[in-house]
């Protein structure tokens, strides 16, 4: 018989270790994973008021579902894509998660999330959820997401100064001008209108654009926009603040935590944001008519606004979860659970029911994002897009805010940066 | 006009403490806005005129994080691991300095070298590789696998700095120690050690600040709220974008330095005369 060395004595360990560590314990796992599965899910439901509401449908669906058990994790925004792609990479990936239109493309293209088209078209959650909400979570006919909830845009006014000047909410860009002139009283530092001039105006302005007829790129996805309407949207826009003076001085700076505040605090009277911030606005100035809700104005084409879904998806589930987790992904596509957390959070449902729901007819504070939703769709998306907004709608569009440059050369350099954006 | 020397001085003098002023209130005035802010309800906080004193000082912002069922279980995660990061950087780091500083050895230079290599690298490049190796030894959501993700790169830093104060202490004193009967590990404990003691408590100050601030393999080695730490609960407790309650971000602010001030300020004379004894080596 050999001499056992120390060598061999540990290299025998690690092979043991290694071998209950890999073999032993998921095979227990596995066996209890059938007869009580455990679905992970990520998402990123951080702010208190949203959370609750998360609490909510984990309690309704536990009730529902007695034998399946949900382990969320809840995962800061700035840090998703990170992490994401690490856990798949380390094929630890989640059962499930939360996944925003922008990133599924790359998502995908990781493996990091299945194709669930089967499921979806055997399930006749299409017919209460219309074809252009799954667009953000389907690449080249394959579903990948079941819509859970939609930003809708909207806009927030004061309802109480509007009624005292004997003005209602204005529905076209030319009447909001004349609104957010007429509620302006620089004097005593009241505003018309919080503009996003700081990081996030970007979409705005983008949204601005193609509302005056300028498309930001054609079918086939190349550069589309049309100079002369551009610089007209830009110029309205930006003119609310350069020549009317209607907006906060310190707009080129102001974002969306600087533009609650001064609307929360009496500092302006109109403000773009989506159904996303409705907890927090009801929270903070109640229900008792200080604040309501209206579309936003259409430009001289289209709406200034669009309808932004977001999805669950199904991504590495361990053995005998796959049920287990389309049952947990497509509890969130229900009526009653999306008006649930629609009462709780302000995030809208990306069911059609929505509209014929009671406790949504019966609440005025809806009724904008109602009918939102029926006019507009997803905003534009593109490969190499968000860079362009960012580097350089955002920056251009501030240079005409400070009156470095005119709406004309900011809608050059911003055509300029489409073409290498898209060029790749 | 010509100044006198003595008025001269005098001018300097006020010069030197103007900018020091001027340079501290730069400097402390974050943190006692932050402070400020810690002890404000949120009405107070979100107002049309700026508010710098607290109209109603309160410390509900404090009572509200204690309540929070995670609180002392991320606290207690951070404690731990920062405790053990420091003591894997300490031992490891100190028998490490003291080869490269005290042995001569083929590879030396480039094992220094590659030490440093180590630091040059962002972190986020080492996340893929370390999670794979951490998940198969199935260290993901534990502990001591967030305080040996640490040590991969605090520990190059601590080998480094203590190898400075190893190199500042004369290798004389070890040979009269060995003279005297002393084996190479007492002198090691008995002189060296002694002596190198404000380059190590200043070594585990900065390691601990670094270990107890970590953030991002905090969030990506652990998939439960169990095992996550300080400030990653710190970034989920206090919300993003929809919903930022700025008292209880304050105060959480305020509760993730107090332990490095503590730790600071008991170290503090050791620290100062390590970061010197480094500095003037040679």
């Amino acid at each position: 018989m050999s001499k056992l060395t120390r060598r061999d004595f540990l290299k025998g360990s690690a092979a043991a270790g290694a071998a209950l560590a890999g073999n032993a314990l998921p095979g227990a796992a596995r066996l209890l994973a059938q007869d009580n599965p455990t679905v992970d899910y990520w998402h990123g439901f951080i702010a208190e008021f949203v959370h609750a509401g998360f609490e909510v449908v984990l309690e309704n669906f536990h009730q529902a579902n007695p034998d399946i058990t949900i382990n969320p994790l809840t995962v800061p925004n700035s840090e998703f894509m990170t992490k994401f792609t690490t856990s798949v990479v380390g094929n630890a990936a989640p059962d499930t998660t939360m996944a925003a239109p922008t990133r599924i493309p790359d998502m995908v293209a990781i493996g990091g999330l299945q194709d669930i088209s089967g499921r979806v078209s055997e399930s006749g959650l299409m017919d209460n959820i219309p074809a252009d909400r799954w667009d953000g979570a389907t690449i080249d006919g394959a579903i990948y997401g079941v819509p859970s909830f939609m930003f809708v845009d909207w806009m927030y006014y004061r309802a109480d100064w509007f009624e005292e000047a004997g003005l209602d909410p204005p529905t076209t860009w030319e009447a909001f001008t004349e609104a957010a002139i007429a509620m302006t009283d620089a004097d005593n530092g009241r505003y018309g209108f919080g503009m996003r001039g700081g990081n996030g105006g970007q979409g705005f302005v983008v949204k601005v654009i193609e509302s005056f007829g300028s498309p930001i790129i054609d079918d086939m996805g190349q550069p589309a926009m049309d100079f002369d309407k551009a610089v007209e949207a830009l110029r309205w826009y930006t003119d609310l603040h350069t020549v009317h003076g209607a907006v906060p001085p310190s707009v080129a700076n102001d974002s969306f935590r600087q533009l609650m505040e001064a609307f929360q605090t009496g500092q302006t009277a109109m403000l773009w944001h989506h159904t996303g911030s409705l907890a927090e606005m009801r929270t903070v100035l109640g229900d008792e008519g200080t604040f309501s809700t209206a579309l936003r104005p259409h430009g001289p084409e289209k709406q200034i606004a669009s309808a932004t879904p977001s999805y669950n998806g199904i991504s590495m589930p361990g053995d005998g979860e796959e049920d287990a987790s389309w049952e947990w992904i497509s509890y969130w596509a229900d009526i009653n659970t999306q008006v649930d957390f629609l009462e709780l959070t302000g995030y809208f449902p990306s069911s059609a029911l929505v509209a014929e729901d009671e406790r949504v007819q019966s609440n005025p504070l809806y009724a904008a994002a109602v009918a939102t939703v029926d006019e507009v769709g997803p905003p534009t998306r593109f490969p190499g897009g968000p860079g362009w907004e960012r580097n350089v709608v955002l920056p251009n569009f501030q240079r005409v805010l400070l009156g470095e440059i005119t709406a004309e050369d900011a809608i050059e350099l911003m055509m300029e940066g489409l073409e290498e954006a898209v060029s790749g | 006009m010509q100044l006198s020397f003595r008025a001269t001085q005098r001018l300097y003098r006020f010069l030197t403490a103007t900018v020091l002023v001027f340079a501290g209130i730069f400097a402390l005035f974050p943190l006692v806005w932050t402070g400020l802010t810690s002890l404000k309800l949120n009405t107070d906080v979100i107002t049309a005129e700026m508010q710098y004193l607290p109209h109603n000082p309160t410390l509900e912002n404090y009572f509200e994080l204690w309540s929070r069922k995670s609180f002392v279980t991320l606290f207690g995660n951070s404690v731990v691991i920062t405790v053990m990061t420091v003591s894997l950087c300490l031992l490891v780091g100190t028998s490490a300095a003291y080869a490269f500083s005290r042995y001569r050895f083929t590879g030396r230079n480039a094992a220094l070298v590659g030490f440093l290599l180590i630091r040059m690298f962002p972190m986020v490049l080492m996340l893929i590789p370390l999670f794979i190796i951490m998940r198969n030894l199935n260290l993901l959501n534990t502990r001591i696998g967030l305080a040996l993700a640490y040590t991969t790169f605090l520990l190059p830093i601590a080998t480094w700095m203590l190898k400075g104060f190893f190199d500042a202490i004369p290798p004389d004193l070890e040979d009269a120690a060995r003279i005297d009967g002393a084996t190479r590990a007492g002198a090691i404990v008995r002189v060296v050690l002694p002596l190198a003691a404000p380059g190590v408590a200043a070594t585990a100050v900065l390691t601990a600040i670094a270990a107890w601030n970590e953030f991002l393999f905090a969030l990506m080695f652990t998939t439960n709220e169990a095992s996550q730490t300080w400030p990653v609960g710190l970034h989920l407790l206090v919300g993003e974008e929809f919903n930022l309650p700025w008292g209880l971000l304050s105060a959480g602010g305020i509760i993730s330095i107090l332990p490095i001030i503590v730790f600071f300020v008991l170290a503090q004379k050791s620290l100062v005369r390590g970061l010197m004894q480094g500095a003037v080596k040679g």
